[in-house]
């Protein structure tokens, strides 16, 4: 389903990289989740997950929730 | 010196606002509002998460959780990850009036969203299962458990609303590249509940040693 | 009586009522009908009502709904969703211009007396609570109560329903004066604002309801396990009443917060802020973000008592144990319980320690002394007020290392108080005084905040502590702390905003009545609870012996507050009176620099006809040429 082909419909401008950006995320995401689970089931260390979950969730806020924006288009006076 | 007009200072039919914030200003202002609330609601799940450190411990080994099926959870959990994904590329879409890219990976989010609500009530909960891992009154593990899960699940559901608002409002025709704050509220609540997971999910199937929970 | 009817208010509370019959009625039906769900006979005793439990709990949340689609403060979030634009509705509607004040109206000036409105109204029926209770303690043994739950109900009800009413002055204070301060035309979120107002008034309803609907005797605090297994089941609607008013905080701490960083006026930097608004935006914050924490710990108490899940409970059946599975614990309870509620007194306090920084200079002619270390204490109280809260634990079984930490944080908070003590006195050192009722209030806050906040510490410290947890020092100290912090600034606000307000000047003879009854009857009540406390009156008990020759003492605190109850009427009178006569107020009565004293009064519709600017700092008192604010004055002149 992930058909970026018929992006030219309408807008002229759509920027392939943004779904990349995405993707990468996304992928990073998942593979993280996987050593997690190992990690959580073969090295059962609290710390290490703890981390992880921390990795994970930078990732999130950074790229999909975008809070950088909140300083970028942000500012008032 | 001003001078006091008495009551009468606003005349005939519509009020007008000499100072009302523009489209673009209120954006910005929304924007940090949403953060704000999710930044307020980290203190909710935080809350839970102090409650599962506190109560599921033992004096000597430490840190307990119940022994729960691993498989299941971890596909739930993955299938919530792909909901974050889908959910990224509609807003993209949206930011490039990519309508069609939009409604496929909306549909899609949804679609996930509801499969991971599904699984956690009549999987995790067991109301689907004759014989359900884990009750509300099993002690400690029962109550937090039910609690964190729960009360994520609350904000699934939210967010399943919230999908389906934007999607049809998407539908309508009423996001543009230069105004899709809709689609990106929605986003970023959505993202905010796949963030909460990637703590629970450790916190609840991964920390700690397994406790067999007797009975089940 | 036409508008009346079919005001929101009205609508709202036809609403919840209906809702909360109808689902009670089908709730309590379909667990009589469905095998497994029958509902136990019900083992009436004392007060308790034969209500069936469960189904009180989810109609009662379904009331709220009830109240809030009936009153219509989400209907345009819910046009919204169905895709349409609705726009913000200004002005009366072509009715008369009180009808605001019944109805949903966005003007956050509107809100904010809506808020103080409820406030006093609130205020009205917790104090009358208090009369009655201390009517009944005036004298050992049972003067005219039938039994201890009875008394257990007026003050658990008299706590939790006087914090209502200070949040509800609270959002009053903030509501009104942050966007006039900060030259802003409403708030960043201004249906966000209604709805934050609106859900207010459902919960305390349902507040006011559990008094009648079984009553309950866990005091505000609501500790398991009592919490979790007393047969008076008016504790829920306790639960649930407390757990509900935590939106209307929540939503409009982020309001304020958004507002106070995106709408200030031209030229208004964040060192040039007016003192009240900073110390709104840090009790804001807290607000905002520790509310959530009490929530979850009241929802447990209410899942334990109506689902069985065992947070609070050290007990745990003989299979489970063998098996490891841990069981709850009540002390948990208390820290979620109080990570909340120790930053809430910070909440009460803050805009009241603003209040009273924000007028000294006015009465003073002098500028505010530090204004940098006042603004930023108030952050700093804010966030070390989050790292206090087992202060409230200290004789709990809690482990004993984690007191001593706690006992520290706990003197550290006294630093950024002190600091704005300090400040205040060198604002009134050697100024040109003024003495109208506002600033008369003012000292009085000071003086009996310093009562409270010297009282504070002694607690703090865990020796002292011991002896004094749970006695009725701990009542004189937290009253004082209150009333020198909350309950004396507001109603310095009120009578300083008053002719900005309505346009008219207060009758300033019965104002320093007001003053001069309910300052001198507070010192009085608060010294002698701490006394009484020191001599062994233990609190929340109906009765003591007469033998602890504490009677004087306690005979005279009843004298007090019926003292402070009459001084309230008195103010109420003054105010009422004072709206309604003719004579118009003096343009700017205390000449104050502050921009809606330049304004018209009342205000109009959007605070200011355009824009404002702010080209000074804001407390230059008594310095030549100084200005703060540019105001545009009306075409014309
Ligand atoms: C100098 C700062 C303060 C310190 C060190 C302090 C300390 C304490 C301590 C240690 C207790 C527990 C006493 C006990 O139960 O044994 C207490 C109770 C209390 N304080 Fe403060 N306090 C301070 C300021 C305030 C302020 C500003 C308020 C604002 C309203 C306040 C309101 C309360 C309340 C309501 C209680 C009683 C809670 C209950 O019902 O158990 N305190 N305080
Ligand atoms: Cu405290």
């Amino acid at each position: 389903m992930s058909d970026h082909s018929h992006s030219e419909a309408k807008s002229p401008v759509v920027d392939k990289t943004v779904y990349r950006k995405g993707f990468n995320t996304f992928i990073a995401l998942a593979v993280l989740t996987a050593i997690e689970y190992f990690v959580g089931i073969y090295l059962p260390s609290a710390v290490l997950l703890i981390l992880l979950a921390v990795a994970k969730a930078a990732l999130v806020m950074n790229v999909f929730m975008g809070i950088t924006k909140l300083w970028r288009e942000g500012d008032h006076h | 010196m001003a001078v006091a007009h008495g009551h009468d200072d606003h005349h005939h039919g519509e009020l007008h606002n000499p100072m009302e914030p523009t489209r673009q200003e209120q954006i910005v202002m929304n924007r940090f509002g949403l953060w704000l609330f999710c930044f307020s609601e980290v203190f909710l799940f935080m809350a839970l998460l102090a409650a599962r450190f506190y109560l599921w411990r033992d004096p000597v080994q430490g840190a307990l959780r119940p022994e729960l099926e691993q498989g299941p959870a971890l596909i739930f959990t993955c299938v919530l990850l792909v909901s974050s994904w889908f959910m990224n590329r509609a807003e993209v879409a949206s930011a490039n009036e990519d309508m069609k890219t939009f409604n496929q990976s909306l549909a899609m989010t949804f679609v996930m969203g509801l499969i991971f609500l599904l699984g956690v009530i009549f999987y995790e909960w067991g109301l689907g299962l004759a014989h359900p891992h884990i009750l509300p009154t099993d002690g400690a593990f029962g109550a937090v458990f039910f609690a964190m899960t729960g009360m994520h699940a609350i904000h699934v559901i939210t967010g399943l609303i919230f999908v389906a608002i934007v999607w049809r409002n998407g539908n309508l025709g009423h996001y543009s590249r230069e105004d899709h704050w809709g689609v990106e509220a929605c986003a970023i609540y959505w993202h905010y509940v796949d963030l909460v997971w990637i703590f629970f999910y450790p916190a609840i199937y991964l920390i700690g040693i397994g406790v067999h929970i007797p009975g089940h | 009586m036409k508008y009346f009817l079919t005001s929101a208010l009205t609508k709202g509370l036809v609403g919840q009522i209906l809702t909360f019959i109808v689902s009670y009625g089908l709730i309590r039906n379909f667990r009589k009908t469905v095998s497994g769900w029958e509902v136990p006979a019900p083992e009436l005793s004392g007060w308790q009502a034969p209500y069936d439990e469960p189904a009180m709990v989810l109609a009662t949340i379904i009331s709220l709904f009830g109240f809030l689609l009936a009153c219509g403060v989400v209907s345009d979030w819910l046009k919204m969703m169905a895709g349409q634009k609705p726009h913000l509705k200004h002005g009366a509607q072509g009715k008369p211009e009180w009808t605001r004040y019944i109805n949903i109206d966005v003007n956050h000036k509107v809100i904010g007396i809506q808020y103080g409105l409820n406030s006093i109204f609130i205020l009205l029926v917790g104090g009358l609570l208090a009369i009655l209770f201390r009517l009944e303690l005036a004298l050992p043994g049972l003067q005219f109560l039938q039994d201890g739950s009875q008394y257990n109900t007026l003050f658990s009800a008299h706590g939790i329903i006087m914090i209502a009413a200070i949040f509800a002055g609270v959002g009053a204070m903030t509501n009104y004066l942050g966007p006039v301060l900060i030259g802003a035309s409403d708030m960043s979120f201004p249906r966000l604002n209604a709805f934050s107002y609106w859900v207010g008034v459902p919960s305390a309803v349902i507040l006011l309801a559990g008094i009648f609907m079984g009553g309950w005797d866990t005091g505000w605090v609501g500790y398991p396990t009592h919490s979790t297994t007393t047969q008076m089941i008016g504790v829920q609607m306790f639960l649930l009443g407390f757990y509900l008013n935590g939106f209307s905080s929540i939503a409009s701490g982020l309001n304020m917060v958004v507002t106070a960083v995106y709408m200030r006026a031209k030229g208004m930097s964040y060192f040039r802020m007016p003192i009240f608004v900073w110390a709104a935006v840090a009790a804001s914050i807290l607000q905002a973000t520790t509310t959530q924490t009490v929530g979850v710990a009241l929802t447990m108490v209410v899942a334990q008592r109506t689902l069985g899940m065992n947070f609070f409970t050290p007990v745990i059946s003989p299979e489970l144990l063998a098996a490891g599975v841990p069981a709850g614990d009540p002390i948990l309870f208390q820290h979620i319980f109080w990570f909340y509620s120790h930053p809430a007194v910070y909440v009460w306090i803050l805009p009241g320690l603003g209040i009273i920084s924000e007028l000294l200079p006015v009465f003073t002619r002098k500028p505010l002394f530090g204004y940098k270390w006042i603004a930023l204490s108030s952050i700093g109280i804010a966030l070390v007020g989050m790292l206090v809260w087992a202060h409230h634990m200290l004789t709990s079984s809690m482990p004993p290392a984690w007191k001593i930490p706690f006992m520290l944080s706990t003197l550290l908070v006294a630093v950024p108080t002190g600091v704005k003590f300090f400040s205040w006195l060198a604002t009134i050192w050697e100024g040109k005084m003024r003495f109208p009722t506002p600033m008369l209030f003012v000292l009085g806050a000071i003086s009996v905040f310093l009562l409270g906040g010297l009282s504070g510490p002694i607690l703090g410290t865990i020796a002292t502590d011991m002896h004094l947890h749970d006695t009725y020092f701990v009542v004189g100290h937290f009253h004082a702390t209150i009333f020198g912090g909350f309950v004396f600034p507001f109603f310095a606000a009120i009578y300083y905003w008053f002719p900005k307000i309505t346009g008219k000047m207060y009758d300033e003879l019965l104002g320093k009545i007001h003053f001069w009854i309910m300052v001198p009857g507070f010192w009085v009540m608060s010294l002698l609870q701490m006394r009484v406390g020191v001599l062994g009156m233990r609190r929340r008990i109906a009765d003591y012996g007469s033998d602890l020759g504490i009677q004087v003492e306690h005979a005279l605190i009843t004298v007090a507050t019926l003292a402070i109850g009459w001084s309230i009427l008195i103010m109420l009178y003054n105010l009422i009176t004072s709206a309604r006569k003719e004579e118009l107020a003096p343009e700017n009565p205390w000449e104050s620099r502050s921009p809606e004293f330049l304004a018209p009064s009342p205000l109009p519709e959007f605070n200011y006809l355009a824009p404002i600017e702010v080209v000074g700092e804001p407390y230059d008192y008594g310095l030549e040429g100084a200005t703060y604010a540019v105001v545009p004055t009306p075409a014309g002149d």
